[in-house]
């Protein structure tokens, strides 16, 4: 029977497809990208796992995948709560699972990070998670690693041993929920679906040994999209400081490694400029070892790891008008929060359990009235202060980083592009 | 501490990388007793790698430090390669350029922002100066034209990374088995033809301009930086297979404090060999040491003013005659006083730059043929001087490819020891039975750390910030005499 | 995921392994893999998604102390101290002999007998920590746990007067049925079109358009399942019909297939639910011995029709009537993005009808007693009369036959209820009320309750009842949207940090939102409801919460000292 094409709209634009059609597609084939991200044409029905992709049919809340084109059909795509929606979705991922995008190989061809871009999500509103997840050696050809699995299903449907096992299963239900591997099925596998397993994964879970390099930055999947898109953000929501005054800052690195105070440094030559509107007092790259006067921003790098840390960004709370969090340190923990997962004794023990020493009783973890405290995790700032202004980056580009702190301090027009917009 | 003796804090070390702490006790007397530097944080890095595929590794462990990312990323490539069974020579020239040009690159950046953006504001304002003049900005007020020349030097370094990792800072250029990109013609003329950044040639010229400032700083201020946190000690470098000056692979060599060899230029991977490390309960950092000479006497320093020690010679021209003149000072004698850091790190600046124009002129370096492989090993070791010192990254790896164990030795650890005896050095001269704390004094022991470019980021594998104090109490914890530094 | 293939015999043949061994072994496993010819990775997703089937021992007596709300209100603590020290096993696992598994399990329908648990899934009442030792001793002496089980309670409280009743009346077997085989399938499905018959179950969907929907499917067989999983919290109405009238089940059955066309009858039966079995086995037996299960019922139309009692294994999310249907088919309980409604495409593929067990016990009143006087009960808009569980605060916990129509505070007083502060009406999932909303009405316009009514005194902490639903949803998400299994138990660690004393304004704000998102994203009923209570709660009660939150300038709710434990003990000298 032939197709029979049939008329609806979204967001009030008249389109048409034929009748019964996937509405993600149908949606694309009208010029209409529907934000989604377990979508994988082959797969049918449509998995609606992920909940990216909501739009609201006749007033009823859905996920476009699935949804079939039916004659007459009014889809809103765009609207506040949708639009959130969907940024929320992927915030959560990105809480829930534990993304170092710093150190992982997909980094740049990832369509988690990739959406994450393409909606401006800069911080997760969500608390991480910090759930422990392991990584699975144990398959012939492949590694899981379960940190970054968002559960898109995708694997699970479409991998199959020749043509009819499953390779991949659920485990678990809840927040224990993990996609877990049958060994068996998967050493059947040949060298070529094994590969195709790899790219159909969304995310970085699924390596081939000894086929997973991160590839040269600038060819990536998501550099060369859109380089020079607009990425949208929150619009500045406070007014520039008011006054005359020559602004001041105040920098901190916490636990970070310095990156970002380096990163800051890269402007260059325009480092001469900014020194003529701004007064750097109370950084590590000043003496001023305390705050003498109340600073307009305060810049801070790095998470808190001890208990000097808190003490530091609690200060810098009280003394700073404006508190911008830069980098992925800053914002949820970064890569120090790879110690998470890990009994903090155990990371001591490693460090200094197996070292010799002179003293008597052997093993010795400094601990000492001149030393902090270390605490049992670590912490994102925004879980110890209210943060303003989140700059993600690891670390994060220097444009980008002054175009913030500008726009902030003087009122100037903030537009971050694609390229300037990174978590790695 | 006895019931009638003081502890001195100095809080935090400000214009270091990094965070640390000064402690000085003194008895009854106001006699200097113990005095210490403590390295307030810990990251954990040494655990939580385990369990990684060991290819994300020279990605992940950059993350040790912003400063030098580039020489953890080295070292573990290094050791990665030799997980796979491949050594330094068995890469391709262009791989191996390639790595080289990346690592003199950034040393040369690195050095230039240690010099102009972190130590220079004592050098030229003087250690005395007013607090809120010693920084960048007040430099930059004062000769903008030494600012500018300092700003685009880092540029050159940082721009070197940016070309062949894709990143100014943790970029990734290094694939098991050499690199994963070809250098271009269009990269290489970028820092040839001096239209978007100065040419190399300016590079060299600047440098030398430098040593000359530094030349005429230590014309006048000669008594003061022979005497200075002056103090013998062992020393620990790379050198080449001529013994000459080999930051990116060489063999280990250290020498006692006479100049005589207590490390034979053994083969990088054989480090386990030789070096113990010792744990204090007062410090995240701890202590190496060469085995065989033990912990009192073992202890080497690291970093520039080490490696122009140790080296027989340096193998570009202008860098060697500059250290001729350098070693003419103490007569051929390795070189103790501190301060002369920064003397031997204008001399690095000049021969990274040197080795940077020679490598952009070799035509190997734009071949296409980028990567080996060979067969998997269970153990990987790579090391590397990076700018502050002898960085060493071992793993260990199981035939699935996870990381079962990890051992890294960062520069600045081995510093550890002679950081805190410079401390005691510059404490027993100015505040042994002083019982007034002056801004000078403070100030004094921070420009003696300053001279080591230490990265306490990396050393424990963490970095913290923390606002400065000096207050002098007496036993009972009453506070006598505060200084406050800002 | 469109998979109908069969594989139905998956959950008795885990529930085989798990009831001989006391634990699935990996042979089990991959003897069950072999045997149905899937993937040891399916037979494994199957067994770790219920939470009955266990893969490590579970002790050879298998304790199941439930964490209900009503069970905490009543002493659970003291209770679970009291299990911990009688076995030696600490909570979630088993003890060093291997004798006692001692696990939470979600409610197990005793409310109104709290606390409970269920010992090799025999049912044990009213505990207090002197019985729960009394009960281990006797266990340990080799008394059969089926000896020392309690009777449960099915006790009526109420049901209207002057004939008025509709469920709990005199009861003649076969009533409906004679009835039946006088009509025509359509003329079954008129009568109950005429009497408004809405499910209840809770989704209130008119019955008869259900099932005439299906009766216009051209695919055949047929299949009517009755959802007896009743997992809601607070619900145990179906447990009390099944005890008292399962007579009633079976004949609402018989007649939902023959009026569908069906020819197969499936009672999927929770686990929680296993002590039934032997009452709803001789009642099918007596049935068939009747005639009127098996071949050549008596009817109007040729017809014969049968009844299997499938035994579920531990999924709240199995309530909802696709993820019932995947389990029944064998598979993982996951709610299916409906495709197909069952009714076109159901069990194998096949139109099903999917029913609630009171929902069918009314239909065989309604044919026993007509429409018309069905009709005349209630009220014009909700005729009929419904059974509510009723437990907490209230002097006469059990249940209640009420004509929609009633009101919240006749009911109050009709259960005893005193200092009443708080009432969750259809469950976690359903609408939770204040006391001052007593003039509302159970009834399809107002109160829609699905059964389960749980009272609160004044002196009861609500925080305390959000934090028990969220955990509930938390552990009963079958995992498979990010909304709702992250969403939960993000949540959760939000109200965490509020009963610490750690919470913010703005924290409450943030609930309300991720609450909201939830509802929204969420891929099934159970995601969409599971924040509803507590973003209704914030709306009605926001001077409680105001007081719940401390705020502190532009700093957030951090423990420090509690951050700093880890290293203290770290460092302790031996």
């Amino acid at each position: 029977m032939a197709e029979r094409i049939v008329p609806f709209t979204i967001d009030g634009k008249k389109c048409e497809a034929p009748e019964g059609q996937n509405l993600v597609k149908a949606a694309e084939a009208n010029g209409i990208k529907i934000p989604s991200l377990c979508y994988f044409e082959h797969i049918d029905p449509p998995l609606g796992t992920c909940r990216v992709c909501m739009v609201s049919g006749d007033g009823k809340y859905t996920a476009a995948c699935t949804m079939k084109v039916k004659e007459g059909m009014n889809i809103t795509v765009n609207d506040p709560a949708l639009d959130d929606a969907r940024k929320a979705m992927v915030e959560m991922m990105f809480a829930e699972g534990n993304h170092f995008c710093p150190a992982c190989e997909k980094s740049g061809d990832c369509d988690l990070q990739g959406l994450g871009y393409q909606l401006g999500v800069s911080a997760s509103r969500f608390p991480h998670l910090f759930l422990d997840k392991r990584i699975d050696y144990r398959p012939k050809r492949i590694i899981v690693d379960h940190n970054r699995c968002i559960l898109c299903r995708r694997c699970v449907e479409e991998v199959k041993a020749e043509g009819k096992y499953p390779v991949f299963g659920y485990q678990e239900r809840g927040v224990h929920t993990s996609v877990q591997v049958d060994y068996e099925k998967e050493a059947r596998l040949t060298d070529a679906e094994a590969i195709q397993a790899m790219h159909i994964c969304p995310v970085g879970a699924i390596l081939v040994r000894g086929k997973s390099q991160p590839r040269p930055r600038g060819e990536r999947k998501y550099d060369l999209q859109d380089a020079e898109a607009i990425i949208q953000q929150e619009p500045v929501a406070k007014p520039p400081i008011p006054g005359g005054h020559k602004k001041v800052i105040a920098t901190t690195s916490l636990a970070g490694c310095f990156g970002c105070h380096m990163s800051l440094l890269d402007i260059d030559e325009g480092l001469l400029d900014v020194i003529e509107l701004v007064e750097i007092s109370k950084s590590p790259l000043t003496d001023f070892k305390k705050f003498d006067r109340r600073c307009d921003v305060g810049i801070i790098e790095g998470g808190c790891c001890n208990n000097e840390n808190v003490e530091v960004l609690r200060e810098f709370r009280a003394n700073c008008d404006i508190l911008v969090a830069i980098g992925e340190c800053a914002i949820w923990g970064g890569l120090p929060a790879m110690r998470n997962f890990l009994p903090l004794e155990e990371c001591l023990d490693e460090a200094y359990g197996h070292a010799t020493s002179d003293v008597a009783d052997g093993k010795v973890i400094p601990h000492d009235e001149d030393l902090p405290e270390l605490l049992d995790r670590v912490y994102g700032c925004n879980e110890v202060v209210e943060i303003d202004y989140y700059i993600p980056g690891c670390p994060p580009d220097a444009s980008h980083i002054w175009k913030v702190l500008k726009n902030i301090l003087f009122g100037s027009d903030y537009s971050v592009i694609h390229s300037e917009f990174k978590y790695d | 501490m006895g019931n009638t003796g003081r502890k001195i804090i100095i809080d935090p070390i400000t214009r270091v990388e990094g965070h640390g702490r000064v402690t000085l006790h003194l008895d009854e007397d106001g006699k200097l007793g113990q005095a210490r530097f403590h390295i307030v944080e810990f990251r954990g890095f040494e655990r939580f790698i385990q369990g990684h595929p060991y290819w994300e590794v020279p990605a992940l462990v950059q993350r040790l430090c912003g400063i030098c990312p580039v020489s953890h990323h080295l070292a573990a490539a290094k050791a990665v390669d030799r997980l796979e069974g491949l050594e330094p020579e068995n890469l391709t020239p262009a791989a191996d350029l390639q790595r080289r040009l990346l690592h003199y690159g950034q040393i040369f950046q690195s050095h230039a922002l240690h010099f102009f953006y972190l130590a220079a504001p004592d050098l030229l304002f003087g250690t005395d100066a007013p607090a809120a003049q010693r920084n960048v900005v007040s430099l930059a007020n004062h000769d903008k034209e030494l600012a500018r020349k300092g700003i685009l030097m880092r540029k050159f370094g940082q721009e070197i990374i940016r070309t062949i990792a894709g990143k100014r800072i943790h970029g990734v250029a290094a694939v098991p088995g050499g690199v994963y990109k070809v250098f271009t013609p269009q990269d290489r003329d970028f820092f040839l033809d001096g239209q978007d950044i100065p040419h190399i040639d300016t590079m060299i010229e600047w440098s030398l301009q430098t040593l000359d400032l530094i030349k005429k700083y230590h014309e006048t201020h000669r008594p003061w930086l022979d005497t200075f946190a002056s103090y013998p000690s062992g020393h620990l470098g790379t050198v080449n297979n001529d013994g000459g000056m080999e930051l990116y692979h060489g063999r280990l060599r250290a020498i006692d404090e006479y100049g005589n060899l207590t490390l034979k230029d053994v083969p990088d991977d054989h480090y386990r060999r030789y070096f113990s490390e010792g744990v204090e309960r007062w410090t995240y950092l701890k202590f190496p040491y060469l085995t065989h000479l033990g912990r009192e006497k073992g202890w080497n320093r690291v970093g520039p003013l080490s490696r122009v020690n140790v080296c027989t010679f340096i193998p570009t021209p202008l860098a060697e005659k500059a250290r001729q003149t350098f070693k003419a000072i103490t007569d051929g004698h390795p070189n103790h006083h501190t301060m002369y850091y920064h003397y031997a790190r204008i001399i690095e600046l000049l021969h990274c730059a040197e080795v940077i124009k020679n490598i952009l002129h070799d035509d190997r370096l734009l071949s296409p043929d980028i990567v080996v492989s060979g067969e998997r090993r269970s153990e990987g070791i790579g090391v590397v001087e990076a700018p502050r010192g002898t960085l060493i990254h071992h793993y260990e790896a199981n035939d699935k490819g996870k990381i079962t164990r990890c051992n890294l030795i960062v520069s600045t650890t081995h510093n550890n020891e002679a950081m805190n005896k410079a401390v005691r050095e510059v404490a027993r001269h100015t505040i042994d039975c002083q019982p007034e704390i002056t801004e000078g004094m403070l100030n004094g022991i921070e420009v003696a750390i300053r001279a080591f470019d230490p990265c306490l980021s990396c050393a424990t594998h963490a970095i913290g910030q923390m606002p400065l104090q000096v207050q002098l109490f007496d036993a009972g914890g009453t506070l006598l005499h505060e200084k406050t530094r800002d | 995921m469109l998979d109908f293939t069969d594989h139905s015999p998956l959950l008795d043949l885990l529930w085989t392994a798990q009831d001989a061994h006391g634990y699935i072994s990996d042979q089990d496993i991959n003897e069950i893999a072999n045997k149905l010819d899937l993937s040891a990775i399916d037979v494994e997703g199957v067994c770790s998604f219920y939470h009955f089937f266990h893969r490590q021992p579970a002790g050879k007596y298998t304790i199941y102390l439930n964490t209900s709300i009503l069970s905490e209100i009543n002493g659970m603590a003291e209770v679970q101290k009291a299990f911990e020290s009688a076995t030696g096993a600490s909570w979630n696992s088993v003890d060093r002999t291997g004798l006692f598994g001692l696990f939470g399990t979600s409610c197990i329908g005793l409310s109104d007998q709290e606390p409970a648990a269920l010992i090799n899934f025999m049912p044990f009442t009213r505990l207090t920590p002197e019985k729960v030792s009394q009960i281990i001793g006797a266990i340990r002496q080799g008394i059969p746990v089926g000896q020392l089980a309690d009777p449960v309670d099915n006790i009526v409280r109420y049901s209207p007067l002057d004939d008025r009743s509709v469920i709990f009346r005199e009861l003649a077997p076969g009533k409906s049925l004679q009835k039946m085989s006088l009509l025509t399938p359509e003329e079954v499905i008129e009568e109950i079109r005429a009497s408004q018959l809405h499910g209840m179950g809770g989704a209130f969907f008119p019955v008869a358009q259900k099932w005439e929907s299906c009766r216009r499917q051209a695919s055949s067989p047929k299949y009517l399942v009755c959802n007896a999983d009743e997992g809601e919290p607070g619900t145990f109405k179906d447990r009390a019909l099944m005890t008292r009238m399962p007579e009633l089940l079976i004949e609402g059955m018989v007649l939902g297939g023959y009026a569908i066309g069906a020819a197969q009858g499936i009672i999927y039966l929770r686990a929680e639910y296993r002590y039934l079995l032997p009452r709803l086995e001789a009642a099918i037996a007596t049935y068939r011995q009747m005639g009127w299960l098996g071949r050549d019922i008596p009817a109007k139309s040729p017809f014969h029709f049968d009844i299997r009692v499938q035994i579920g294994a531990g999924a709240y999310v199995c309530g909802e009537e696709t993820a019932l249907l995947e389990s029944l088919m064998g598979k993982r309980g996951e709610p299916t993005t409906k495709v197909y409604f069952p009714v076109e495409r159901g069990y194998l593929g096949l139109p099903t009808v999917v029913n609630n067990v009171e929902t069918l016990a009314t239909v065989a009143r309604i044919v026993e007693l007509g429409a018309r006087h069905y009709r005349s009960l209630g009220t014009p808009a909700s005729p009929g009369t419904r059974l509510l569980s009723v437990a907490g605060d209230c002097r006469y916990p059990g249940i209640y036959e009420i004509e929609w129509g009633l009101s919240v505070g006749e009911l109050l007083e009709l259960a005893g209820a005193e200092e009443t502060a708080y009432l969750q009406i259809s469950g976690p999932s359903g609408t939770g009320i204040s006391a001052q909303e007593k003039h509302r009405r159970f009834c399809l316009e107002d109160l829609r309750c699905g059964g389960s009514v749980m009272i609160f005194n004044s002196k009861r902490d609500l925080l305390k009842i959000l934090i028990n639903f969220t955990a509930f949803f938390r552990e009963e998400s079958c995992g498979v949207c990010t909304p709702c299994r992250a969403g939960n138990f993000i949540l959760s660690r939000k109200l965490d940090l509020i009963a610490r004393g750690l919470g913010r304004s703005s924290d409450l704000g943030e609930i309300k939102q991720w609450g909201q998102l939830m509802a929204l994203s969420s891929r099934c009923g159970l995601g969409k409801t599971a924040a509803g209570t507590l973003l209704q709660a914030l709306e009605k009660f926001p001077v409680y919460f105001q007081k719940l939150v401390h705020d502190k300038g532009r700093e957030k709710g951090f423990d420090l000292d509690r951050a700093l434990d880890d290293y203290r003990e770290a460092i302790e000298l031996p």
